[in-house]
């Protein structure tokens, strides 16, 4: 199918994924094309490109898929239809490649890792992008995963295939920008004050920094609790944090803070 | 002509290694395959097939529902046989392929090779059964390979199930020297609803040499309407090809070479369509055959439409004149029969011409050009061809107004 450069399988493991806003726009209207008052789900393709560790996803297209909703081992993804759509779209921009595929989930399904598998024909090391079409909290909507074996501990088990979450961000080329500000220019409220606008924005960050502080608290206790294995990873992060607090008991600190400079 | 959607599912499990089908059942399934994918394609060209594989890396679907025969059959090249069938996850994974099939008009249908035991149970298959009669998806089963008490019994359920109006059949297949492909052609399953047997048989025929068994691939006996009809509209063809053939070279009697034959097949099949109507209605009464020239001339136009109407034309005025009969007879076959000469000599009698092209409907004699035509004739009476020309030109002309 597609020719994939002997560079772009150099084994470089995945640190970002950056979802441009078109496939943004583009997966919402899938999805209320097709299963907007339903529970079921949409899923298509991403293109775009990968190089040193960064995956740019600049555009996408819908395939017909269909599961089941009792049994999740029956589930048909039109792949012929890809290919042919594929081939349709190099001939748009020949530097798109497939680099994976994404789902409105909202969440990680069982059949998931058997459609990364049927992806790995098209690309060696495929991404899965979820994207909350309603999402009810603050953030970006995406969320990237990539697969991995996992070899059990003791070896007694088949190494199994198991999602690994990768950081994610939204951001466009310039002209995109561009793009996006004419769209927001409708959704935006003109006769409010530039002031209320920072305000209500300085506001919407700090209520995220307290979703994601909560988070971290409820995530420390279950391991306090043994409900969640230790991650040293994580705790490193964690210490990282704290330790960029700046220490505000400081003397000199609260002088200069405190004192009136005559 | 049936339009179907087909999905075939293949067993490529452990117990097709077997070698009790020759040279293996695996390759027998093969086989068989290729043949019903020939044969379906083949009947109506919108026909769509797809393959899946029950068993090996699991339950896949190779190729989505296509009229594409080459996709179809590359796709069987290279499997392996392994594991386990999994025959209700199989047929549940073929409905979906069937629901999402591009054509909503074509009939659903399944084909299930099962040549390893079934594990499943009976009430188990007769759900999958009831489900797939609630879709209208009718499901045919082969089954062959291993045969142990139970199995026949729950596919003949599963059938039962499914079965609605006697759209779905089983076939038992017991082992031996005779392959796979040609037990399943005397069945049900190549045979279809209507008539089927002549493009099996033909697509037997022709599986190598690409050659058509019978004249235009139809047994006369199966179908005379059609086979009638597909003669009279060749014959027609020809006569078409004929006429641009001396228009373009004035050249002398090169009919019957085999590119115009082949032309001719082509048109013939495109010809299928309108000719279907022409049959039925070519036998009835005048009435019916006004009608059926109102048909034709509805139909999508070009040479094809107005040559129907012309061939109409022609079949109703000879119906009430035998010399004109004779005449227009003559005048679609080769040039080269020996009647020419005698063909000269009657369109030299100018009142016989005027008589002709009197009784043929939506020809004015006192139209300009029809004199026109007549008078240059007059001074070429042996020149039949011309005639034929001139006349069929005319006929076009005045129809196409």
């Amino acid at each position: 199918m597609d020719v994939v450069k002997a560079a772009q399988l150099s084994g470089r493991t995945l640190e970002k994924v950056v979802v441009h806003p078109l496939v943004l726009l583009s997966i919402v209207d899938h999805y209320n094309r097709v299963a907007r008052d339903t529970r079921k789900r949409v899923v298509g393709v991403l293109l775009g490109t990968s190089s040193r560790g960064v995956v740019d996803v600049t555009n996408s297209y819908a395939v017909p898929f269909e599961e089941d909703d009792k049994d999740p081992r029956i589930w048909f993804l039109d792949h012929n239809y890809h290919e042919s759509m594929f081939s349709m779209f190099k001939r748009i921009n020949a530097k798109e490649h497939v680099v994976g595929w994404y789902s409105t989930g909202p969440k990680l399904k069982e059949n998931d890792l058997d459609v990364h598998a049927l992806f790995t024909n098209y690309v060696p090391n495929p991404v899965l992008v979820i994207i909350d079409v309603q999402p009810k909290e603050l953030g970006i909507p995406t969320k990237a995963y990539y697969a991995v074996e996992e070899v059990k501990e003791n070896a007694t088990q088949k190494s199994q295939k198991v999602f690994v979450h990768v950081p994610s961000e939204i951001a466009a080329h310039e002209v995109e920008e561009i793009g996006v500000e004419h769209l927001l220019r409708d959704v935006k409220d003109t006769t409010i004050s530039t002031l209320a606008t920072e305000v209500s924005s300085k506001l919407a960050a700090l209520k995220g920094l307290d979703a994601r502080l909560t988070e971290i608290r409820g995530y420390l206790d279950l391991v306090i609790e043994g409900k969640l294995p230790l991650n040293h990873e994580i705790l490193y992060h964690l210490q990282d944090v704290f330790n960029l607090l700046p220490n505000l008991n400081v003397n000199e600190l609260i002088k200069a803070f405190a004192g009136e400079n005559k | 002509l049936l339009l179907q959607s087909t999905m075939i599912c293949i067993d490529n499990s452990e117990w097709m290694r077997n070698g009790d089908y020759s040279p293996s059942r695996f390759q027998a399934q093969a086989d068989a395959v290729n043949l019903i994918c020939g044969a379906k394609t083949q009947s109506n060209p919108e026909n769509t097939v797809g393959v899946m594989t029950m068993a090996g890396k699991g339950v896949r679907v190779l190729v989505t529902p296509t009229s594409d025969l080459g996709k179809i059959l590359a796709c069987m090249h290279g499997l392996e046989v392994g594991a386990e069938a999994n025959l209700a996850a199989a047929i549940q994974v073929a409905q979906l392929a069937l629901k999402h099939r591009q054509n909503k008009r074509q009939q659903q249908r399944i084909i299930v090779f099962i040549g390893s035991p079934v594990t499943y149970d009976k009430k188990v298959l007769e759900t999958i059964g009831k489900k797939l009669k609630k879709n209208n998806v009718a499901l045919d089963v082969v089954d062959f390979g291993e045969t142990d008490d139970e199995k026949p019994e729950k596919l003949e359920a599963l059938i039962a199930a499914v079965n609605s109006s006697d759209s779905s059949h089983i076939v038992h297949v017991p082992p031996g020297d005779h392959a796979l492909s040609d037990v399943l052609i005397s069945t049900p399953i190549f045979t279809g609803e209507e008539g089927g047997s002549g493009f099996a048989a033909s697509a037997a025929a022709a599986a190598a040499t690409g050659a058509t068994g019978y004249d235009f691939g139809v047994d006369p006996n199966v179908d005379p309407e059609l086979a009638l009809a597909l003669r009279l509209s060749m014959e027609e063809e020809r006569a078409r090809q004929e006429a641009i053939a001396k228009k373009a070279a004035e050249d002398n009697k090169d009919q019957a070479s085999s590119s115009t034959d082949a032309i001719m097949a082509e048109a013939e099949l495109t010809l299928n369509a309108p000719a279907d109507v022409d049959a039925d209605l070519l036998k009835d009464d005048d009435d019916a055959q006004l009608l059926q020239q109102a048909l034709a001339m509805s139909m999508d136009e070009g040479a094809s439409g107005a040559a129907a109407v012309a061939d109409a034309a022609m079949a109703e005025a000879a119906a009430d004149d035998q010399d004109l009969a004779l005449a227009l007879q003559m005048s679609v076959q080769d040039a080269e029969a020996a009647g020419q000469s005698d063909m000269s000599k009657v369109f030299e009698d100018r009142s016989f011409v005027t008589s002709i092209l009197n009784s043929l409907p939506g020809v004015d004699p006192n139209d300009p050009s029809v004199k026109d035509l007549l008078a240059s004739l007059h001074g070429q009476g042996e020149d039949l061809v011309l005639m034929v020309t001139g006349k069929q030109n005319y006929l076009q002309n005045s129809i196409n107004k």
